[in-house]
């Protein structure tokens, strides 16, 4: 606990110098690095300025690899600094922290805690590209530890073959659907922040999973801005790629997910606006294979293809901001290797879901979010069995319901106040007795109010 | 230990892709090697290098008036610098705020702070590179509205204060002098600008706020239609 409490302390000091700056000094530090590059406002790219929310214009500024504005540094010297710190605290109230046997599921219950403290570098690197590259320290409960956070890194070009615009480019990341630009993929999806001990869904597709844990490499180009098409490939984030996946685990069991060769991921979608109206329709995907124990990343293999299908439409004019999500997803799972080894139950199955979410902002002030989401999958024990007392298997099911209501205020663009409430209709395929121990998928229900400053 | 390799034929087709692009063309990612460097890094992005902006709500300054396009810059430089951390919320009319500043809200979100980087030669050589531009026609909108717009445009709504719109802004509605080109810009855009007239966040260019205060919402909206199919 030693560690725990000095980290802490180190945590609020750095927490209370960053706030006194931002409040004493607020023009010497302009707003992160984007924004020092461009001059813009956040909420030139960010929704009413409550990233990680894109506008029209933020998404079309990813996509052409950083490039606009100004270069940090030329031959006049230092221009702007490309690097930022962003710090998070907060505090999460559990429906039933404890289990009913009265040991803790969620804790610390009801204590303010710092959670992390991010370091990135952002910014043009040449006329023709940038990078986006995230350092987090977080709050392990008990503990702190660092890794990479979303790598992203571009080199763009735009052609204008008779009186079109084709922007072609290539990209280097460290997880599917990290270098996308919309908020139905899985990396950029709602709620954005969840308080970091609330439960989860016990399920979720390889694509999200190898997030943070791969590295990707891709082709993509975009046609008047309208058509979309990108083509990855991803591979265990280790070796060459370890700068971009540091602090994850690949010499622990089960520490992380070891993906054999080369895994395809496609991209393909549509936009179009008129207005203050915009909208998309898309798709993607990823078929992995993953080998069954990440110490011995050699034999036979699992094979997991999975499908989504997602759409966006935003409405954004000066004071009222809404945006409508929606995403579903298919995949298809075959245990060929984990199997025969009895790691899997069936030898075939599949996880399917969808999530809707609205956000509706106003005046760059304020946001309220709410969100419900469903994911099924087959039935298997050895992954998701709930026993009762006698050994007796109450469930096998991934499947879990849920929703989320949210209320963000921005005082200032570098500050945001939210408060989250995640609530579970079903966990684990249960209502109620989800841990066969008596504890009912509500008891999981958190409220997490958190405080972001980001300089 | 194929993941033991230091990097990958993946990566270094990438990186040699990467290199392509290095050579392939100008800043800003933009092919257009003759536009001056402040527009590649600066405009292009929203604007399009050869000024017909793709996004609807940003302006269209191909073929438009350098002189006009000047004005514009100055008038953003003319607004305080919108402060790093303060929402930007449009400023509200006080001594401090000149009077032919533009204050609106999506200036200040997305103009103001980079017209503050520009030098006054950045503003005259970015002014001139989209007055040369060829401007591509906009969409064609619905033929009633269509219809309407241009009686607005040629005659203006008789008995009020909203005069002919080709008076100063051209038959062709391709800028006169220091009046601006209105021809195939987006149709959203020139809407936001009427209601700027008309609420005053657009201080400058008086004749305006009489005439955006004069027109009633529909014809705004074929005003704007119909220069837009132009």
């Amino acid at each position: 606990m030693r560690t725990a409490l000095a980290a802490n302390g180190w945590f609020a000091t750095l927490w209370c110098g960053l706030s006194v700056l931002a409040v004493v000094a607020p023009n010497a530090f302009a707003l992160p690095s984007f924004a020092r590059q461009t001059g813009q406002a956040c909420a030139a790219c960010h929704v009413g300025g409550d990233w990680p929310q894109l506008t029209p214009w933020g998404r079309f500024f990813k996509l052409s690899g950083y490039t606009s504005g100004k270069p940090f540094a030329d031959k006049d010297g230092l221009d702007h600094l490309p690097v930022g710190v962003f710090g998070q605290a907060g505090v999460t109230w559990a429906a039933q922290p404890d289990n009913r046997q009265g040991q803790p599921v969620v804790t610390p219950n009801g204590v303010f805690r710092g959670e992390q403290v991010v370091g990135y570098f952002g910014g043009k690197v040449a006329d023709f590209a940038g990078v986006f590259y995230e350092y987090q320290y977080g709050n392990n409960y008990p503990g702190w530890s660092g890794a990479t956070g979303v790598v992203d890194a571009r080199a763009v070009q735009i052609f204008n073959p008779g009186d079109g615009e084709l922007l072609v480019g290539v990209d280097l990341n460290n997880g599917p659907s990290n270098q996308d630009v919309w908020n139905t993929v899985p990396a950029w999806a709602y709620p954005f922040y969840g308080s970091p001990i609330a439960p989860g869904a016990p399920a979720s597709t390889m694509l999200a999973t190898v997030i943070g844990q791969s590295g990707g490499v891709g082709v993509y180009a975009l046609w008047n801005r309208k058509w979309y098409a990108e083509l990855s490939a991803y591979r265990v984030g280790t070796g060459f790629w370890r700068w971009a996946t540091i602090g994850t685990a690949f010499g622990t069991a089960g520490g992380a997910n070891y993906l054999a060769g080369y895994n395809p991921y496609w991209r393909l979608y549509y936009t179009d606006d008129s207005g203050p109206h915009n909208w998309m329709l898309g798709t993607f995907g990823m078929a992995a294979s993953v080998y069954p124990n990440n110490l011995t990343p050699s034999g036979p293999t699992d094979r997991f293809t999975d499908y989504y299908v997602d759409s966006q439409y935003q409405y954004l004019v000066d004071e009222h901001q809404l945006t409508l999500r929606g995403t579903w997803y298919y995949e298809r799972q075959k245990w060929n290797a984990s199997y025969p080894q009895g790691l899997s139950s069936i030898p075939s199955g599949n996880l399917n879901g969808i999530t809707v979410s609205g956000t509706y902002g106003w005046r760059n002030l304020w946001t309220f979010s709410a969100a419900y989401f469903q994911s099924n999958g087959s039935s298997n024990a050895a992954l998701y069995a709930v026993t009762g007392p006698t050994g007796n298997v109450l469930s096998a099911a991934p499947n879990t319901t849920g929703y989320t209501l949210q209320a963000n205020y921005l005082p200032t663009q570098n500050l945001k106040l939210q408060l989250q409430y995640a609530g579970f209709v079903k966990f684990n395929g249960l209502r109620s007795n989800i841990d066969g121990r008596g504890r009912s998928a509500a008891d999981n229900n958190t409220l997490w109010l958190n405080l972001f400053l980001a300089l | 230990m194929r993941n033991a390799r230091p990097a990958t034929p993946v990566v270094i087709a990438a990186l040699g892709l990467a290199v392509g692009f290095a050579h392939a063309g100008h800043a800003g990612a933009q092919a257009d090697w003759r536009a001056p460097r402040v527009v590649a890094w600066e405009c292009a992005a929203c604007h399009g290098i050869d000024g017909n902006a793709q996004l609807p709500t940003m302006p269209r300054l191909a073929a438009q008036k350098a002189t006009y396009l000047q004005a514009q810059i100055a008038a953003f430089r003319a607004a305080p610098p919108t402060s790093s951390i303060e929402i930007p919320p449009a400023l509200v009319p006080s001594p401090a705020v000149p009077a032919d500043a533009r204050t609106g809200p999506n200036a200040r979100i997305y103009m103001i702070g980079p017209a503050h980087g520009l030098t006054v030669e950045d503003a005259k050589s970015a002014s001139a590179w989209y007055a040369g531009q060829k401007p591509q026609p906009g969409p064609a909108g619905d033929p009633a509205q269509v219809a309407r717009g241009r009686e607005l445009y040629a005659k203006g709504l008789p008995g009020t204060g909203a005069i002919a719109c080709q008076d100063c802004h051209g038959a062709d509605s391709a800028g006169l002098a220091s009046f601006p080109r209105l021809a195939g810009q987006h149709a959203s855009y020139l809407v936001r600008q009427l209601e700027a007239f008309a609420s005053g966040h657009r201080a400058s260019g008086s004749p305006m706020h009489g005439i955006a205060r004069d027109l009633p919402p529909d014809d705004v909206d074929a005003l704007a239609a119909y220069l837009q199919s132009l």
